[in-house]
């Protein structure tokens, strides 16, 4: 009968009990919240990756040193990865390469000489969609010969390759080269044709297979090889290839489309992964399984797995505040029910039989709030991904995916809350209508912890324990170093986490304690501060404004603590909009700062051509500059960055490059052409050498800097080099040369005896330089007089004497002007290059900002090197040999830490850009010189609009785009940081709406217990509007000093929270104060709704009505 | 042996700092069966009486049996036991008797199920009470569809469920109307002759206090005076006698009339005489007032 009865009077009292199961699912729903919020924010940012993944991660490799078997290997891909799967091609390779010369074609020895003077090296493929992948331009496919020769193709891009970087090698139709060195199973292989691959050199498919298309790769400074592949059929790379090499390996290239594939199908997928890794290693035991995909789904996992465990602590904590809300409801609901409780006490009820019905309520309603809570998560997680700060930041699991924890987490919140509706029937089943009679007809004693100082005891422990971890950390009492950076001890708490937390809990008592005795301390005050409110408006003796305030000073129980809970759920909602407005603009602070601009554009080199960028749509600012990455060969040795900037577009980096800006302009070497130049013509008189009646060859070379400062030579010709003691006129021509802008830099002296002597001394002089434009005319670019001798100086790679000594005017050798200019040289063996002139050559180090961590990477010292100069030497290698190197000299201008894209930790150098490719191209080829490679935007907009994005990728060479807006989503998307902000905001409004209906209760209680009071005042002569501002006074009374109080915790919460979410760049605290000012008006605007309904309602009752309620 | 036995019985409430002397050694004897009245002054002792007599409170001194039971002694369980089986009570208020979602039949089986009893059971017995009461044909309905004074017999029934040895009503007619207090002591009557449950009564009506055989009076924490009658078979009252109330320490209240009329206070002399106790003003002549044995 006992549980008839629970149900009955659960129906009965349906009204309270709807209340209650309310209030309980609100805080069901809340601890059920943290998983599925986890899972929306890392499902948004997973599937952002999901829907910017480059073809090469939309492909799986299956690898093996053995071959796949069709019949057991395509059933189980076709059967796991089902509709996902796009393509599969099926090749094979050599591992490696094998060197060799390139043979005559139609030889029949290969022992004869080859037609290459260097091995170049080779790998074998072999297509079974070799038909579907090539096209065959010139001689036909490779087929199986019986002569032991295998019959390959290559493709055109190597074939022109060989020819434009060995001009004086061929591989075409018929050439041979040698696979293997064993001669017992080496094997000849014969270009039959070549062919052209049907998907163009940068398309994913071909990678790993870049040798396709041939490539230049450098061994030193002054020599490279051509790397190249050849195409086999899959019977001779079996039958004759295989025998004569190492290691192979066989390849299935699948193509998937996860243009379906979403978050939600995760779990499935990762099954259809596995399902294939178990099957292909069923036949193939060795195989590798590389898919692109695996690293985000494994990361997505781990993400929620880190993720979620600060977030459910933190909702536990929140989850207090719930509780105590769900005390103070329960702790109303139980005492209008006093009499009831009373009476079933003195009908022979006993205690345990009382408290047996409170539990099987409260187990009931925990039953049904435990099952709404994880479905009320999935609402309010939908609700999120609308409004609010993680709006469009959320992507909410399916109903179906709700995940174990949340259960978990439901059954504890509902489990907390049956404990916490049942405990307050402990005393109550001990009452009887005697102790009811008492109770009411007895004014309110002070609570015991209020007897006792409770309060007081639990704050100076509190403190003692807060004291006690804060000189753990900061190793003196003293409160300065807290003061001057607060920031400094949350980072000492997070670095030392482990030994502040769990593993001495001491430490954590401290701000527990505090945090309880400040909150009794609140309730033991409040009281007071409604006396000194009620003193404060005595003066005005208007009954209207001290009734109310006498009404809430008389029962201030329960308006302290519903300050209290107001206090707290203010500071959840400050703390949430705070941390979100921070994060968001930290969050776009460190996109800005980690990309470089709001757009940066990678280009290939020499494709950044000088245009006006700033025309392109949406474009505020640009500015072109490039980037050098030099990386010493050594693990763990970080990069150094060279930065070459167009000084003519320094406002782009604002103050940061003053320093570089005020510096002296160093005049560019040489003479600029203009770009109707056709030739040059240069006056040589050339003197015979006295020690050897051999003629000398007069050999020149012009040489140019284009407009990267990288030098071509030009051969400068005459008739009869040989000529001597007479004036020669040299012409070299520059109407091939590429359009753009030219330099004359300097002659090169290449002369030779005939009898090739390797050292020798000429002497020559040189006058009349001048440029003859396309219509004719003449410009003397120089005289060589004597004004001219100081332009000229010998470069430090040429050995030669000093230019005193080996340089000087002549009045009486010249054909134009005053003088000519007598040079002295020695042709040297062994020089690395022929000696060399340079016209205005730069001299003086080059002006240059620096990092700390460059000064720091090359020892140049501290603070105190700005204005020293230093010379830099950075040596590109292979591992062994050099093939590139670079010294610059340069002054130190100035120190930076802030280069936008560079971390203040980077070891990197900010110079002209001119300047440092002038050092930096000195001894480079086109292929590898250091070209303008980036393009840095700034928009009218964060994000970057599709005709931007679709006008720069249309641009030649571009080869990346990237936006900080990409970056900037992908912060904000930052799992943690986000469900942070987002369980927050969530427990501001689920802990508001638990306040309000304690309020609604606890109004609609005191209406009808003052409803006698209010007849009386209305038989008195108020008005029912008197009575309205009656309760909005009182209202106000407690709501005003909760504002106050909980925005400054809300802030105090988000200032200690924010440190431990990282990527904000350092941002300071921000509030957004009108994000504030709507919370508080919801927040009182929700109260003063509340009390209008009730009151109206009120209003309807008459006074005889109202005085009969009281009888 | 008395059924009820109240000797020198104290009960003091504190209240913050005030002390207030509800009984002041209160003697009194109940016989099993008897129905009695309480009548006094509003702080005269008699709510403090029933609490103490229903196990709702606990006397500050002096004794207290009723039947077997000490309630002086009693510890919490037997306190639970003690309401639930020896005691029933009714109060005024209809609202602290019946819980208003259960039907009058739930509402009687209550205390029983409180008390462990067989469905079966509970409800035979819930359905001969409400027979008993008068009210058998309304076994479905909920008390706020019956009349005060069904009610209140609704009350009785409940109070009645576990068939206990005293039946307490605190002004159990207070609130029905004179024909409905009528019934409802008639059914009183039943269940006292049904039952003989001992059944006392706290009342201000004089309707219900001429009813019984004994109704004793109390003031200022003792019992003062007693009326007590003798009836015919047929109930009518064929002598009614008003006693003084003299305790075991032999203190004995004067009604305040006589006081006032004779100026009597503070100090009275005492004279034995043969067959009575004069009790004279101490200031003048003495007036008799007798005393008989």
């Amino acid at each position: 009968m006992l549980l008839g009865l629970i149900v009955r009077r659960m129906w009965r009292e349906r009204r309270r009990v709807g209340v209650l199961l309310l209030a309980l699912c609100l805080v069901t729903t809340f601890m059920a919240l943290g998983p599925l919020l986890v899972r929306a924010v890392a499902g948004a940012e997973f599937q952002l990756r999901l829907d910017a993944l480059t073809p090469r991660q939309n492909r799986i490799d299956l690898v093996d040193a053995l071959p796949f078997s069709a019949g057991d290997t395509l059933p189980v891909i076709e059967n796991t990865l089902g509709d996902y799967l796009q393509t599969t091609y099926v090749y094979r390779i050599s591992a490696g390469v094998v060197c060799g010369f390139i043979y005559d074609p139609a030889i029949t020895d290969i022992h004869s000489a080859p037609t290459s003077d260097r091995q170049h090296c080779y790998q074998t493929f072999a297509y079974r969609e070799y038909d579907e992948l090539f096209t065959l331009v010139e001689g036909q496919a490779p087929g199986s010969r019986e002569d032991g020769i295998a019959e390959t193709v290559i493709t055109r891009a190597t074939r022109d390759l060989l020819a434009s970087f060995f001009p004086g090698e061929s591989l075409g139709v018929g050439s041979r080269f040698i696979v293997g060195e064993d001669p017992f199973t080496a094997i000849t292989v014969e270009v039959t044709g070549i062919v052209e691959p049907a998907l163009p050199p940068d398309d994913p498919f071909w990678d790993g297979q870049a040798r396709l298309f041939g490539q230049i790769v450098p061994l030193s400074i002054d020599f490279e090889r051509v790397e190249f592949a050849f195409i086999v059929s899959e019977a001779d790379f079996e039958s004759k290839i295989s025998p004569a090499i190492q290691e192979r390996q066989y390849i299935w290239r699948l193509g998937l489309d996860y243009g379906e594939l979403e978050v939600a199908g995760l779990p499935g997928f990762s099954e259809q992964l596995a399902g294939l890794n178990t099957g292909i290693h069923k036949a193939n035991p060795g195989a590798a399984v590389r898919a692109g995909i695996t690293d985000m789904l494994d990361s997505f996992e781990a993400t929620i797995a880190a993720t979620e465990a600060p977030i459910i602590l933190l909702g536990g904590l929140v989850l207090v505040l719930m509780l105590y809300n769900l005390v103070t409801t329960t702790a109303l609901i139980l005492e209008e029910q006093r009499s009831e409780w009373a009476m079933m006490s003195s009908r022979g009820g006993s205690g345990l039989q009382l408290i047996y019905i409170q539990f099987v309520t409260a187990l009931l309603l925990g039953g049904l709030a435990l099952l709404a809570g994880p479905f009320g998560a999935g609402v309010i997680v939908r609700l999120l991904a609308q409004v609010g700060p993680q709006a469009g930041l959320l992507l909410a699991p399916e109903w179906s995916q709700i995940p174990v924890n949340a259960w978990f987490l439901s059954l504890f919140a509902a489990t907390a809350a049956v404990i916490i509706l049942t405990l307050p029937a402990l005393p109550l089943g001990r009452s009887s209508l005697l102790h009811l009679r008492r109770t009411t007809s007895r004014p309110p004693v002070n609570p015991a912890w209020a007897r006792y100082y409770l309060d007081i005891m639990l704050l100076v422990v509190g403190l003692g324990f807060t004291a006690r971890l804060y000189f753990f950390l900061s190793g003196s009492l003293s409160l300065e170093p807290l003061l001057q950076d607060p920031a400094a001890l949350i980072r000492a708490v997070t670095a030392n986490g482990a030994a502040v937390g769990l593993s001495d809990p001491f430490n954590l008592l401290g701000p527990v304690l505090v945090l309880t005795g400040f909150a009794l301390l609140g309730l033991r005050l409040f009281p007071m501060l409604m006396k000194l409110l009620g003193l404060l408006f005595q003066p005005l003796n208007n009954l209207m404004v001290q009734l109310p305030l006498w009404n809430v000073e008389r029962d201030p129980n329960h308006y302290a603590q519903l300050v209290l809970l107001i206090m707290g759920t203010l500071a959840l909602g400050t703390a949430s909009l705070a941390l979100a407005h921070t994060r968001d603009t930290g969050a776009w602070q460190v996109a800005r700062d980690e990309i470089g601009a709001d757009t940066v554009v990678t280009f290939g080199p020499g494709t950044l051509s000088s245009a006006d960028w700033s025309t392109l749509p949406g474009v505020t600012q640009a500015a072109p500059m490039m980037a050098v990455n030099w990386a010493e060969n050594i693990e763990g040795s970080p990069p150094v960055m060279l930065y070459g900037v167009d000084m003519a577009g320094v406002s782009f980096y604002g103050d940061t490059l003053t320093a570089l800006r005020d510096a002296d302009v160093l005049p560019l070497p040489g003479e600029p052409l203009a770009d109707s130049v056709a030739s040059i013509r240069l006056d040589v008189y050339a003197v015979p050498d006295e020690d050897t009646v051999t003629p000398v060859e007069t050999r020149l070379l012009l040489i140019l800097y284009n407009s990267d400062f990288l030098p071509v030579a030009l051969p400068l010709t005459t008739l009869d080099p040989t000529l001597s003691r007479e004036f020669m006129t040299f012409t070299a021509s520059t109407s091939d040369l590429p359009s753009g802008t030219w330099r004359v830099a300097g002659i090169r002296f290449a002369s030779r005896l005939e009898d090739d002597t390797p050292r020798f001394r000429h002497v020559v002089y040189l006058d009349n330089l001048v440029a003859v434009d396309t219509d004719g005319s003449e410009t003397i670019l120089n005289h060589f007089d004597e004004a001219t001798r100081e332009q000229w100086r010998w470069g430090a790679d040429s050995r030669q004497i000093g230019e005193v000594l080996s340089l000087a005017t002549e009045n009486d050798i010249h054909t134009e002007g005053d003088s000519s200019l007598r040079v002295v040289y020695e042709s040297l063996p062994f020089a690395p290059q022929p000696p060399m002139l340079y016209w205005r050559p730069q001299l003086s180090a080059m002006p240059a900002l620096v990092s700390p961590g460059f000064a720091r990477r090359f020892n140049l010292g501290g603070t105190d090197i700005v204005g020293s100069t230093f010379t830099t030497r950075l040596d590109w290698t292979t591992g062994r040999e050099p093939i590139n190197q670079t010294v610059f000299t340069y002054q130190v201008v100035g120190l930076v830490t802030d280069f936008p894209g560079a971390r203040p930790d980077d070891a990197f150098l900010v110079a002209d850009r001119e300047q440092l490719q002038l050092r930096a191209n000195a001894r480079l080829r086109t292929m590898t010189a250091y070209t303008a490679n980036r393009l840095w935007l700034n928009l009218e907009e964060r994000q970057p609009s599709d005709d931007l994005l679709q006008a720069v990728a249309a641009l030649p060479g571009v080869t990346n785009i990237n936006t900080a807006w990409e970056r900037y989503q992908a912060v904000q998307r930052d799992p943690l940081a986000n469900s942070v902000s987002g369980i927050l905001f969530a427990g501001f409004w689920l802990a508001l709406a638990l306040i309000l209906l304690d309020f609604a209760f606890y109004l609609g209680m005191s209406l009808r217990r003052r409803a006698v009071s209010f007849a009386v005042l209305r038989a008195m002569g108020w008005r029912r509007s008197h009575l309205l501002g009656l309760l909005l006074i009182e209202q106000a009374a407690f709501i005003t000093p909760a504002l106050v109080v909980g925005i400054l915790l809300g802030v105090l919460m988000a200032y200690v929270i924010l440190p431990f979410l990282t990527l904000v760049g350092g941002t300071t605290l921000q509030l957004p104060l009108g994000a504030v000012a709507l919370l508080l008006a919801a927040l009182v605007g929700s109260f003063t709704a509340l009390l209008l309904a009730l009151g109206l309602a009120y209003q309807r009752t008459g006074q005889a009505d109202a005085l009969r309620i009281g009888d | 042996m008395a059924f009820i036995e109240c000797e020198n019985l104290v009960k003091i409430h504190k209240v913050a700092d005030l002390e207030v002397v509800a009984l002041q050694g209160l003697d009194l004897t109940v016989e099993r069966g008897d129905m009695i009245a309480l009548i006094g002054p509003s702080g005269s002792g008699k709510s403090t009486l029933m609490n103490v007599l229903g196990g709702l409170d606990v006397p500050s001194a002096g004794k207290v049996r009723v039947g077997t039971h000490n309630l002086t002694e009693m510890k919490r369980r037997d306190q639970v036991n003690y309401r639930r089986n020896v005691v029933g009570f009714i109060w005024q208020q209809t609202s602290l008797n019946l819980l208003p979602y259960l039907s009058i039949l739930e509402n009687v089986e209550m205390p029983m199920a409180f008390n462990s009893l067989a469905g079966r059971e509970r409800r035979e017995r819930a359905r001969t009470l409400l027979e008993q009461v008068g009210l058998a044909d309304r076994m479905a309905a909920h008390p706020q569809q019956l009349s005060g004074g069904e009610q209140q017999r609704v009350a009785l029934a409940v109070a009645m469920a576990n068939l206990p040895q005293l039946l307490l009503a605190d002004e159990p007619t207070g609130e029905v109307d004179s024909e409905s207090a009528g019934m409802l002591f008639d059914t009183m009557h039943t269940l006292n002759n049904e039952y003989g449950v001992t059944i006392v009564i706290v009342t201000h009506d004089y309707q219900v206090a001429s009813r019984v055989n004994r109704v004793v009076g109390m003031r200022d924490g003792r019992a003062s005076i007693e009326v007590l009658r003798r009836r015919d078979e047929a109930g009518v009252a064929l002598t009614e006698e008003e006693f003084a109330v003299l305790d075991r320490t032999g203190r004995l209240q004067l009604p305040r009339a006589y006081l006032e009329a004779l100026e009597m206070e503070n100090l009275v002399r005492l004279r034995l005489h043969d067959d009575h106790i004069g009790i004279y003003n101490a200031n003048g002549d003495a007036q008799e007032g007798d005393i008989h044995e």
